[in-house]
């Protein structure tokens, strides 16, 4: 299940719960803790964006706007690409 | 005398302590474990008169060794031995709080299993087959409402006859084959060993890579050959994924209990979600619906946040200038302060605070879209769009983050790992419009397009986004060459959006912008307004003052963009400290002209311009050079001075070059 989920989103360039609930034909609570295991483990990890700013410039008058994550992504790491390839 | 020990294990928030305090009643006390600050909570609890130990551990979702929690759960589990586990399940989240089932099973530890929550569980219409569930884990199954009580009796019940019961528990989950003949290879080495935890467990533990275990065999002394022999065997197994598949062994078992014994109703919400993210999410379609719903926001903009609160700020805002300035000369101040004041303040700073409720409506709307989960589908859908243009989909997440301010848009680059993405990204980043120009465009689009501001504004954005790609497609063939990485978005679920999120997120903005406007803004102005009327001995805001020479001199570099008066020169320039100073600038040696009637800046704006000069005017302002912020961030990120160079530069020929194509073509059509 887990190389299942780490391949579609490889695939899809995408991690969407419900998709892969469907797709999987697992219920999202389960997809959920899959995504989980597999950042615990270090096969994804999640990118921070904008975070920084708030520490770099904590002077900025906009500070407060832009530490807010918009949109997540996440990368497949090395060791989630050697699983990819073996499958 | 000891009677038993009962532990409570449980994901957190799944009601350990409910259930913990409904059993012990005051017999507790709450410490540390030894060595870490990990609360340790005790009590007692009798039973026909017999006493027995109940232990609260804290809440984990899992028995590695990723927290300290966990850590100290597992240890309690395995070494201090108690004589059964309750483990505490929320009934509403079952799937995930089977995961940590899985692993007591997997420790083959006595246990009694509490579904607890099934109050909550009952309201979202998930049933369970109680009986098929106890048969799968092997273990009685209880519902309960802890916090209520329900079901404390009979579980406790349950765990005094486990306590007594000698039958032998077996470890359910299914290894595949070569994981299993490595646990058994892992069996073989540990075997004759005085280990601290369960051979099996042990074993399963290290082909898992659970490094933990090494310190841990390596602290109680453990044969010194058994040491290398793990480490020789980790030496030849680092690449294997033994720890994803033990891993997905246990996920694909609560699985399988999960979906042989509890119901879900259908859920209905999710079809409709699946419909709407067809169209916003589809290639052809993805593209315009995004154009749609940002022309909707500008038009609303437009309509509630200039129309009907703009004008009523500007006329407060002149209003108290007025005022202001009877009362300056009626205690006979000083006519430079009363220059400084009405000028300076009033028509300078306060030009920009006019614009306070149309920021204000237009980050209300853009923290509706956001709240919503809409961005991350825009992302998406441009994602496509982008690789065409030789840019990854990343790159326009920088470009929103941009459309606030360049700076943190700029910043989230960090984050690309391959330099030609990152560096073609911040080249382009600059022709995103970021909210400090919004007040410029304001200006000209009441002055001379005001029936069609929302569209007008989505032009400019739309353009910005324009030139930004055939900036990149020209990088990508000219300057830097190579591939583009790759990433992952997440698309979350459609939400409503909350109210205090949208309104947080505005005033986090319009704060800003009014702290913005009362620091930096200030600054720049109150230097514009010094070079303006000095030297003493020349008439103030005239072409003679330092600001006028300035621009008188710089003026002619613009006349073939059709602006050319040294006020709006300089104004130009007053923008690269901040973006909003153009229009303090412009308000400040306008305004005091015209001050008889309504809305004086944007009368004066009409006087100086034309349609036509006022669309090179924000042309202009769209793409030149930006702000020094930007610049700085440019410099600190590239560690360079030439990057930032180079940026000023290029942007402001692109600037010059496409408002002189529309001035001058716009000329040769007719158009004034
Ligand atoms: N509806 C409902 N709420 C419950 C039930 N059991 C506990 N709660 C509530 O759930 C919340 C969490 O309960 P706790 O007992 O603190 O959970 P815990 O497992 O000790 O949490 P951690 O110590 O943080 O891991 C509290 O607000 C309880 O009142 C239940 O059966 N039904
Ligand atoms: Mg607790």
């Amino acid at each position: 299940m887990l190389k299942e989920i780490l391949k579609a989103i490889d695939r899809d360039r995408l991690l969407s719960v419900p998709m892969l609930s469907k797709e999987l034909r697992v219920p999202e609570a389960l997809i959920d803790e899959g995504i989980f295991e597999l950042l615990r483990m270090g096969y994804i990890i999640k990118e921070e964006t904008g975070e920084s700013c708030s520490n770099v410039c904590a002077g900025c008058p906009f500070a407060k706007t832009c530490n807010k994550e918009i949109i997540k992504t996440y990368r497949i790491t090395e060791k989630g690409q050697g699983i990819i390839r073996t499958v | 005398m000891k009677n038993g020990t009962i532990a409570l294990v449980g994901n957190p928030n799944s009601g350990k302590t409910s259930f913990f305090n409904a059993l012990t009643g005051s017999n507790q006390h709450v410490g540390n474990w030894p060595g870490v600050t990990v609360e340790k909570k005790e009590g007692k609890f009798i039973y026909q008169e017999k006493e027995y130990d109940v232990v609260d551990l804290p809440g984990i979702y899992s028995l590695g060794a990723f927290s300290e929690d966990e850590v100290v759960a597992r240890d309690y589990i395995l070494t201090g031995d108690p004589d059964v586990i309750i483990n505490i399940i929320d009934a509403g989240n079952i799937e995930r709080n089977l995961y940590l089932t899985t692993q007591l099973l997997e420790m083959k530890k006595k246990l009694v299993i509490a579904l607890n929550m099934v109050d909550e569980a009952e309201k979202r219409k998930i049933k369970f087959d109680l009986e098929e569930l106890s048969k799968h884990l092997g273990a009685p199954v209880i519902p309960t409402v802890a916090h209520k009580g329900i079901g404390v009796g009979e579980i406790m019940e349950a765990a005094i006859n486990a306590i007594g019961d000698k039958t032998s528990i077996e470890n359910p989950l299914i290894y595949s084959g070569v994981v299993k003949h490595h646990i058994e290879h892992m069996e073989e080495i540990l075997k004759n060993n005085n280990l601290p935890y369960p051979i099996e467990w042990t074993a399963i533990k290290i082909v898992e890579g659970d490094l933990n275990i090494l310190k841990k065999l390596e602290e109680v002394n453990v044969d010194k050959k058994i040491i290398k022999d793990i480490k020789e065997y980790y030496k030849y197994h680092t690449s294997d994924s033994f720890e994803l598949e033990i891993v997905d062994s246990r996920y694909a078992f609560a699985h399988k209990v999960a979906e042989h014994s509890v119901i879900r109703p259908l859920e209905e919400v999710i079809t409709l979600t699946d419909k709407i993210d067809r169209i916003l999410t589809n290639k052809y379609l993805g593209i315009p619906a995004f154009a749609i719903i940002m022309l909707v926001v500008f038009q609303l903009t437009f309509a509630i946040g200039e129309k009907l609160l703009g004008s009523f700020a500007a006329s407060s805002i002149e209003g108290l200038g007025r005022l202001l300035e009877i009362f300056l000369i009626k205690i006979k101040a000083p006519g430079w302060l009363v220059s400084f004041i009405i000028d300076g303040v009033i028509n300078g700073v306060g030009a920009i605070i006019e614009f306070v409720p149309l920021i204000t409506v237009l980050y209300l709307l853009l923290g509706f879209l956001e709240d919503s989960g809409y961005m991350a589908r825009a992302a998406y859908v441009w994602d496509d769009l982008m690789r065409r243009f030789g840019l990854q989909g990343k790159a326009f997440i920088s470009m929103i983050i941009g459309f606030g301010c360049n700076v943190p848009g700029i910043m989230s680059t960090r984050t690309m790992d391959s330099k030609k993405d990152r560096m073609i990204t911040m080249l382009i980043t600059p022709f995103m419009s970021c909210g400090a120009k919004l007040p410029i465009y304001s200006v000209f689009i009441a002055a001379f397009f005001s029936k069609h501001g929302g569209l007008v504004l989505f032009s400019l954005y739309a353009f910005g986004i324009l030139v930004a790609l055939i900036m990149a497609k020209l990088l990508n063939k000219t300057l830097f060459k190579g591939d583009s990485s790759y990433f992952i978005m997440e698309l979350p679920p459609y939400r409503i959006p909350t109210a205090t999120n949208v309104i947080r997120n505005m005033w986090d903005n319009v704060s800003g912008f009014i702290k913005k406007a009362g620091t930096i803004i200030f600054l720049v102005i109150i230097i514009m307004w010094m070079l303006a009327v000095l030297p003493a001995s020349v008439e103030p805001y005239s072409q003679y003052s330092i600001l006028g020479t300035i621009g008188t001199f710089l003026a002619p570099i613009f006349r073939p963009a059709g602006f050319g008066t040294w006020q709006e020169s300089v104004a130009l320039f007053a923008g690269i400290p901040a973006k909003e100073a153009v229009v303090g600038t412009l308000g400040m040696l306008y305004a005091g002209q015209y001050v008889e009637e309504g809305v004086i800046l944007v009368n004066a704006i009409r006087q100086h311009f034309t349609p036509l000069t006022a669309l090179s005017y924000m042309i202009m302002v769209l793409l030149y050079t930006p702000c020094a912020a930007t610049l700085g961030i440019v410099a600190k990120e590239t560690r360079s001075t030439k990057w930032p160079l180079v940026m000023a530069i290029y942007t402001f020929a692109i600037g010059w070059f496409v408002a002189v194509i529309v001035y001058q073509i716009g000329s040769l059509l007719g158009f004034s």
